[in-house]
């Protein structure tokens, strides 16, 4: 989820410093990402996705509170949680339906009073009530962005008929040797537990055996791979260039892409398509006021962040008001169903991977990368 | 004032201890640099060392001893059960990178010391500083410079491409060992110019003639004096550049593709993704041991070639 | 002066560093096992002439002929010169035997030959069994004298010593001059031998050049160049010298009297071919040790002058009195062997006191 097409914008010498911090953090290196000024001791501090750290998204906070809050970046969840188990101070953190569980019992999240919320009663209701936004009764995430990972692919260098016949085998295809770009994560497994007809739960909790059978498929994937990638520019800069054909990628690089002349199309697998529901998380871990926390997260909610966010990002968004306010363009554009609660029954919704079974997953994969460069 | 004061001001006994032991004042002087090395340096280690030693479940850690870590990242040499040769195999293979990344440094960075060293008259310093410029801009914007560079349709490509000497552009450029090797010697260069540098400057002038005087010609004269001479200053620059490049997980991550990687990055799966920091750490002191173990033998076969030159 | 059998012979020979003339339009020929040295002052170029003869410095102008052949464009490895260098130059990874045979690497020798060579070597500089110490194990006497013996197991035909004892302490120095005079004496090789110690190239050499701001003044052997300096800067540069502005009254025969101002009329037989004509600018020079001190006026006519005593200095095996004389400023330095105890007769501060001197003690130099 991140908009900059940093390979670009650094050829034509617009890189500025915070956007190294962002593209360090992309790739697990910044994870000292500071925050951009010393801590004015009254904000509350937000642990943000790069690019998700701009006003526009909080339309509001920073004239009622002086300022905008104080921003740390992350590129996964993971790393961020690692980095708050360590210490790090903060009030405002940015999981989805699958990672939030890791912050709720590692005892961090603290349940969000949605009467405070002023744009709350217009989430959409699918949404207000979905699993890992309401935990144990109460509602440890409040929702704010969703959307699609699927293949995106090249319509002018991929076999025409493959558009007829929409397919996640195109990321593990002889055909397109050193022409694919799947992300640097699990997400392979389940992908591939989906191609050898595992149900779309089972994908998410597969046994040793199950693990075993999808390992041919993923070590030819490591060998026909040009590159795993870790942030979303480096295939779209990738694609752009027709050095790869197909990627696995969220609906913005349709978006960006386009815009760009570039023939793409973003699939609709026959094998499913796979959703996420991100949103905002409550952390006792901060030293700011929950007030100001509460304040933050209703201006994320509002519609015009909404209308931001699909308008500029191509992401849904969670306020059913940001809808009728968006450009009808910008909707079409988004190529893919508008109605979140039919979208969120269709899609395969990513599900936690949980202790040992996170474990099982990130070393099977490990051991797939390992194997391959050896 | 009831008491005559004393004559002489009699030092407490702190003083004395101070002034009769020259070692304590010597610690005392330290203590501030003590105390940050220990903490900085031995606290951290400190940690990595009893987490290999513990174990991960999910969120906690369950500190009863135990050698399992061990004998997963090692069990595959005995033979284990379960136990997978790839960290062993990763390991290796990072080495093996790092050694070529090391001669490869060494080969670009000797040239350049030797000309700053006796070529560069005027404006050395200037010289230096401009090594140094590199510096200046971040490691991964050093690196998404490479990438411009070995790119698909980046620099080298496109210029091959415009001269018509290729009509595809080049795939291996980019994303495989090889990339990695070319990044990470880029990278490390004016690390290793700089101890070499300092060794040649060092070589007294005089020296250089009285060999020519004796009868060298240039090259002979380079073999039997600047070479022998500069040596340290080689042994300095490779372990500059071969330590900390085995456990490098930045540049593979970035060019390496899925050839390229290196045990630094399942190392750093383990801490992030894998959430194990204890088999994290375990890997973390095999890779550091075994880093240190292949130094010294390097170390010691130096040190045996230069008694036999004596 | 064996210029029919020069070995090396410098023609009109100029070094510039960018405006400095460091050598300035030299020529002068070096005899076959001749010890010859460079003298002069520091910066007067002497390092920069042994750098042209040894081949590190190519001339800016005129030429240089080392057994009849031109030199020029010849490497310093291909010379028929060794050198040893002001600080030794060492080899400091490589031991003593090492550092000595260095040079014999391509002669074609056994190891045996080799290390008989090296052996002898060792020998000749009184180190025998140092082979094996390290380079940085040798006090600064070892070095220099390695530093020979490496430089002469080549048996250069011109051995090249750029002020090598000048690291060296007063005692050690002293001995090594003699030692080192010997073993030239032993091998028989022309050495030219750079020092700015005057008495240090007095003791050692055949022959001295003089050298002055990149200019020989003088060569001659150090007998000549002490008795009779050709101009007033090798003069005042060699020993000490008392100088009085004159104006030549007449001449007699070889004779000179010279007005000599406050000296008054000064009586002089100079032996230089040169003399001066009758009413020329003139420069007389007396060596302090050619003057004798009196208590009373001495029965000589000419050459003798009151003055008063100023200073003394006792040095041991001499002293020194510096005396004023009426309308000078400078004192007259005079010298004198104790030969017997101190001069009894001598007062101290403001004592008059007599001088008088030799006509043939007199030099006469051109202003
Ligand atoms: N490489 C050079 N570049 C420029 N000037 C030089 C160079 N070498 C010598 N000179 C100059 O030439 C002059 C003679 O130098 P040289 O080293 O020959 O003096 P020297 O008589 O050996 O003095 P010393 O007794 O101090 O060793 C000096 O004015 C010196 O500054
Ligand atoms: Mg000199």
């Amino acid at each position: 989820m991140n908009c900059i097409k940093f390979v670009d914008r650094m050829a034509q010498g617009r890189v500025a410093r915070r956007d190294m911090i962002r593209a360090a953090a992309a790739f697990g290196v910044g994870v000292t990402a500071m925050p951009v000024h010393v801590r004015a001791s009254d904000q509350i501090t937000v642990f943000e996705w790069s690019g998700y750290d701009i006003p526009e998204l909080m339309p509001g906070y920073a004239e009622k509170h002086g300022s905008p809050p104080d921003f740390a970046i992350f590129a996964s969840e993971e790393e961020a949680f690692q980095k708050i188990r360590t210490g790090f101070k903060c009030d405002v953190m940015h999981p989805c339906t699958y990672s939030v569980y890791q912050f709720k019992d590692g005892g961090m999240t603290v349940p969000v009073d949605t009467s405070k919320l002023s744009n709350w009663p217009n989430v959409i209701p699918a949404l207000q009530t979905a699993e890992g936004v309401v935990i144990e009764g109460a509602v440890h995430m409040v929702p704010t962005d969703w959307g699609n990972s699927s293949v995106i692919y090249r319509t002018d260098m991929v076999d025409p008929a493959f558009q007829h016949d929409e397919s996640w085998g195109i990321l593990f295809d002889e055909t397109y040797a050193g022409k694919i770009a799947p992300s640097d994560g699990e997400s392979n497994i389940e992908i591939a537990g989906l191609l050898i007809g595992l149900d779309r739960n089972q994908i998410f909790r597969m046994t040793d055996e199950q693990l075993e059978q999808v390992r041919p498929l993923l070590e030819k994937q490591a060998k026909i791979a040009r590159f795993y990638w870790s942030d979303p520019s480096e295939f779209g800069q990738a694609m752009a260039a027709g050095e790869v054909v197909a990627a696995y990628a969220w609906n913005e690089a349709v978006k960006s892409l386009t815009e760009q002349g570039i023939p793409v199309k973003y699939a609709n697998p026959k094998e499913g398509i796979f959703t996420w529901l991100c949103g905002l998380s409550a952390l006792n871990t901060g030293e700011g006021d929950s007030a100001m926390v509460h304040d933050f997260i209703d201006a994320w909610i509002s519609p015009e962040a909404g209308k931001f966010l699909i308008e500029e990002y191509g992401y849904g968004h969670s306020n059913k008001v940001a809808f009728e306010i968006a450009s009808p363009e910008s909707l079409a554009a988004l190529g893919f169903s508008t109605d979140p609660s039919e979208m969120l029954a269709d899609g395969i919704l990513f599900q936690p991977l949980v202790g040992e079974l996170n474990d099982k997953y990130v070393n099977f994969f490990n051991d797939i990368k390992a194997n391959a460069a050896i | 004032m009831t008491s005559p004061a004393p004559i002489v001001r009699q030092d407490s006994r702190i003083q004395r201890f101070f002034l009769r032991h020259e070692w304590a004042r010597g610690y005392a002087l330290l203590s501030p640099t003590l105390a940050v090395m220990v903490l900085a340096m031995c606290l951290p280690v400190f940690m990595l060392a009893a987490h290999s030693f513990w174990t991960q479940n999910y969120l906690t850690i369950d500190e009863t001893f135990t050698l399992a870590n061990y004998e997963q990242a090692l069990g595959w040499l005995w033979g284990a059960e379960g136990a997978k040769p790839i960290y062993i195999r990763l390991l290796w293979k990072s080495m093996q990178i790092s050694f070529g990344v090391t001669v490869t440094t060494l080969i670009l960075a000797y040239p350049f010391a030797y000309f700053l060293a006796f070529k560069v008259r005027r404006n050395k310093n200037l010289w230096i500083i401009l090594i140094s410029v590199p510096f200046l801009t971040s490691y991964l914007l050093r690196v998404f410079t490479w990438k411009i560079i070995l790119g698909f349709n980046g620099v080298i490509n496109s210029g091959l491409m415009s001269l018509g000497i290729i009509s595809e552009p080049l795939e291996f450029l980019l994303y495989n060992p090889t990339a990695v090797l070319i990044v990470l010697a880029h990278a490390w260069a004016a690390f290793a110019i700089l101890p070499i540098y300092v060794s040649l400057e060092k070589i007294d002038r005089s020296l250089l003639e009285a060999a020519t005087d004796l009868g060298d010609g240039p090259f002979r004269r380079f073999w039997r004096i600047t070479w022998p001479l500069s040596v340290p200053g080689v042994i300095a620059s490779g372990l500059l550049v071969f330590i900390p490049t085995v456990g490098d997980y930045v540049t593979p991550k970035l060019v390496g593709g899925t050839e390229g990687i290196m045990i630094g990055n399942i190392i750093q799966s383990q801490f992030g993704k894998a959430n194990n920091w204890p088999l994290g750490s375990a890997l973390s002191i095999v890779m550091a041991i075994a880093i240190t173990i292949v130094v010294l033998i390097f170390l010691y076969v130096m040190s045996l070639g230069r008694v036999r030159a004596k | 002066m064996a210029t029919s059998d020069a070995i090396i012979k410098i023609t009109s020979c100029s070094k510039h560093f960018g405006p400095v003339r460091a050598i300035d339009d030299v020529s002068f020929d070096i005899a076959r096992g001749e010890f010859f040295s460079l003298l002069g002052a520091s910066g007067c170029g002497k390092t920069t002439l042994l750098r042209l003869l040894a081949g590190f410095e190519q001339p800016t102008k005129g030429n240089i002929f080392i057994d009849g052949q031109g030199m020029a464009g010849v490497a310093p490895n291909h010379r028929p010169t060794n050198m040893v260098f002001q600080s030794y130059a060492i080899f400091p990874h490589l031991d003593v035997r090492r550092n000595i045979g260095y040079g014999l690497r391509d002669a074609g020798l056994s190891k045996k030959e080799l290390d008989g060579k090296i052996d002898q070597m060792l020998e000749l500089i009184k180190l025998p069994g140092f082979g094996s110490r390290a380079a940085h194990q040798l006090s600064g006497g070892q070095r220099q004298r390695i530093a020979l013996a490496r430089a002469l197991i080549k048996r250069p035909k011109v051995l090249l010593l750029d002020e090598p004892l000048g690291a060296l302490d007063k005692k050690l120095r002293e001995e090594m001059q003699l030692e080192l005079r010997a073993l030239q004496r032993n091998v028989g090789i022309t050495f030219v031998f750079v020092t700015h110690d005057q008495e240090e190239a007095l003791t050692m050499s055949d022959r001295i050049a003089v050298i002055s701001q990149g200019k020989v003044l003088q060569i001659d052997t150090p007998t000549s160049l002490y008795e009779s300096p050709n101009c007033k800067e090798v003069a005042g540069f060699i020993g000490t010298m008392n100088f009085f502005d004159g104006t030549v009254k007449s001449m007699e025969e070889a004779n000179a009297v010279v007005d000599a101002g406050p000296l008054g009329d000064v009586r002089t037989r100079p032996f230089a071919a040169k003399l001066p004509a009758s009413g020329a600018s003139i420069t007389v020079a007396i060596r302090p040790e050619k003057i004798n001190l009196n208590p009373s006026r001495p029965s000589a006519s000419h050459n003798v002058i009151e003055g008063r005593m100023s200073a003394a200095a006792y040095l041991g095996d001499r002293s020194h009195y510096y005396v004023a004389v009426k309308g000078r400023n400078a004192p007259i330095a005079v010298a004198a062997q104790n030969v017997n105890a101190a001069r009894s007769w001598l007062g101290g501060q403001d004592q008059p006191v007599w001088l008088s001197w030799r006509e043939d003690s007199v030099i006469l130099l051109d202003r």
